[in-house]
C-alpha cells in the first residue's frame, strides 16, 4: 500500500484542467433538443410505413381533443421531471428534493390511462378486453423510445453513478415518457396500458444495450 | 472566508488545472475523509485503503463539482458511497476467504507438503538439463533453440537447417519425452 500523502502528490502532479459538468437544467434541454425531434420523426415515419396512415392528420385530430392534450402534457411533464431528476441524482451533492418532481405528472398520466382503460372496459366489455401483447405495436415503441433512452445513457455515462438505482429508475421513466409523447400523437390503437408495459420493457432493453455499448466507449473506471 | 468556501475555491482552481491548489485541497480534506470513513471502519489499514479509494473517486469526479453548490455536500456524497462500496467488496472477499494459522497437510508424504523446497532441490540437481541431454538429436536441437534460446521458428529453422514443420513436431515430441522423464525422476 502506498502512503496516502504520496497518492495526493501523484494526483496533483501535472493536473490537467477538466470541463465542468453542465447543470442538470442545461443537460435536460440538450437531451430534449436531441431526443424529442428524432423520436417524433422516427415515430411518424414508422407509423406511416407499417400502418400506412396519415400521421399528420392523426396528430392534428388528437391535439383537438382536450383530454388527449391534457394526457400529452402530463406525459411530457413526466419526461421532463424524471429526466431532470435522473440528471440531478447523477451529480453528487445536488438536492434530493427534485426526486419528488415526477410524482404529480406521473400520477396524472396514470390516472388518465386508468380512466381510459375503464371507459374501454365499459365500451367493449370484459370478454374483449385483453392485456395480450400486440406485436404490431413493437416497431412504434422502438422507433419512439430508442433515441431518448440511448441519448440519456450516453449523457449519464459522463459521471459515476452514486445513486445507481435511483438514477436508472428516473432515467427509464423519463425516456419511456418522452417516447410516449410520439406514441400518443402518431400511434392509432388506443391500447394505453399494453403500450405502456411494452414501452417500459423496450426502454429497459435500450438501457441495457446502450449501457453495454457505452462501457466500451468510456475508459475504465480505475484509470486516472 | 469559511472553510467550505475555501474548499470550493480550491476545487474551482483545481478544475482549471492548478495542481498546487489541488494538493492543498486534498491535504486539507484528508483528516475530514479519515473521520467520515473512520465512522464505519475501525481497522486502520483498511481505513487508509478506503480513504485512498475516496480520493481516487474525488479525482475522477472532480468535473462534476459545481462551484455554485456547497462543497461538503458534494464531498460527503462521494465519501459515503465509496465507503459503502468498499465495505461491500470487503465483506464479499471475507466471505470467500478462510484464515488459518498453519496450512493443513494435504498428503501423507512429507515432500508433497513442502513444494518450495522440493522445487529448489530440483533446480539444484539440474534434472531438466540432464533430461534434455538424453533427448534424440533433433528434439534436443529444437528445445535448445526454441525454448532455451527463445528463437523464433523462422530463426531456429535458419540455424538448424530443419524445416518449420519438423521443428514443431520435434518440440512437441520433446515435451512429451521430457514430461515422461521428469515424472520418472520424481518417483
Amino acid at each position: 500500500m502506498r502512503k496516502t500523502e504520496d497518492l495526493i502528490n501523484i494526483l496533483s502532479q501535472d493536473l490537467s484542467p477538466v470541463e465542468r459538468l453542465a447543470s442538470p437544467g442545461k443537460r435536460l434541454l440538450f437531451w430534449l433538443a436531441i431526443a424529442l425531434p428524432i423520436s417524433l420523426i422516427l415515430g411518424s415515419v414508422v407509423e406511416q410505413k407499417t400502418l400506412g396512415i396519415d400521421t399528420t392528420q392523426l396528430a392534428v385530430s388528437r391535439l383537438g381533443d382536450m383530454r388527449m392534450v391534457i394526457e400529452i402534457i402530463a406525459i411530457f411533464a413526466t419526461a421532463i421531471s424524471a429526466g431532470f431528476a435522473a440528471l440531478s441524482s447523477a451529480q453528487p451533492g445536488r438536492s434530493k428534493q427534485v426526486w419528488l418532481l415526477p410524482i404529480v405528472p406521473l400520477l396524472t398520466w396514470m390516472a388518465l390511462v386508468g380512466e381510459g382503460c375503464w371507459q374501454l372496459w365499459l365500451e367493449i366489455g370484459a370478454d374483449k378486453f385483453t392485456l395480450a401483447p400486440h406485436w404490431s405495436c413493437y416497431p412504434s415503441v422502438v422507433a419512439t423510445g430508442a433515441v431518448p433512452a440511448i441519448a440519456l445513457v450516453l449523457m449519464l455515462r459522463r459521471t459515476t453513478l452514486f445513486n445507481p438505482t435511483v438514477t436508472v429508475g428516473f432515467a427509464t421513466l423519463g425516456a419511456a415518457a418522452l417516447g410516449a409523447v410520439g406514441l400518443r400523437l402518431f400511434h392509432p390503437p388506443d391500447a394505453t396500458v399494453m403500450l405502456m408495459l411494452w414501452q417500459l420493457v423496450a426502454t429497459v432493453s435500450f438501457f441495457i444495450i446502450s449501457g453495454i455499448v457505452a462501457s466500451f466507449l468510456r475508459p475504465a473506471e480505475d484509470s486516472l | 472566508m469559511s472553510e467550505e468556501q475555501q474548499f470550493s475555491q480550491l476545487m474551482a482552481l483545481a478544475q482549471d488545472g492548478d495542481g498546487e491548489a489541488y494538493a492543498k485541497l486534498l491535504s486539507q480534506l484528508l483528516p475530514i475523509l479519515r473521520r467520515i470513513v473512520g465512522a464505519r471502519i475501525k481497522d486502520h489499514g483498511k481505513l487508509e485503503d478506503i480513504v485512498q479509494n475516496v480520493l481516487l473517486s474525488v479525482h475522477r469526479n472532480r468535473h462534476t463539482y459545481d462551484p455554485d453548490l456547497p462543497f461538503m455536500a458534494w464531498l460527503t456524497t462521494i465519501a459515503h458511497r465509496r465507503t459503502m462500496d468498499s465495505l461491500r467488496t470487503l465483506y464479499r472477499q471475507q466471505k470467500n476467504e478462510v484464515l488459518v494459522d498453519e496450512y493443513p497437510e494435504t498428503f501423507p508424504s512429507g515432500g508433497a507438503n513442502n513444494a518450495e523446497e522440493e522445487a529448489l532441490a530440483f533446480m539444484a540437481s539440474d534434472a531438466l538439463g540432464a533430461a534434455i541431454e538424453k533427448l534424440p538429436q533433433g528434439q534436443k536441437t529444437a528445445v535448445k533453440l526454441l525454448k532455451l534460446k527463445e528463437l523464433s521458428l523462422k530463426e531456429a529453422s535458419a540455424v538448424s537447417g530443419m524445416s518449420i514443420t519438423a521443428l514443431k513436431v520435434a518440440t512437441h515430441r520433446a515435451m512429451i519425452n521430457l514430461r515422461r522423464q521428469m515424472k520418472q525422476g520424481t518417483k
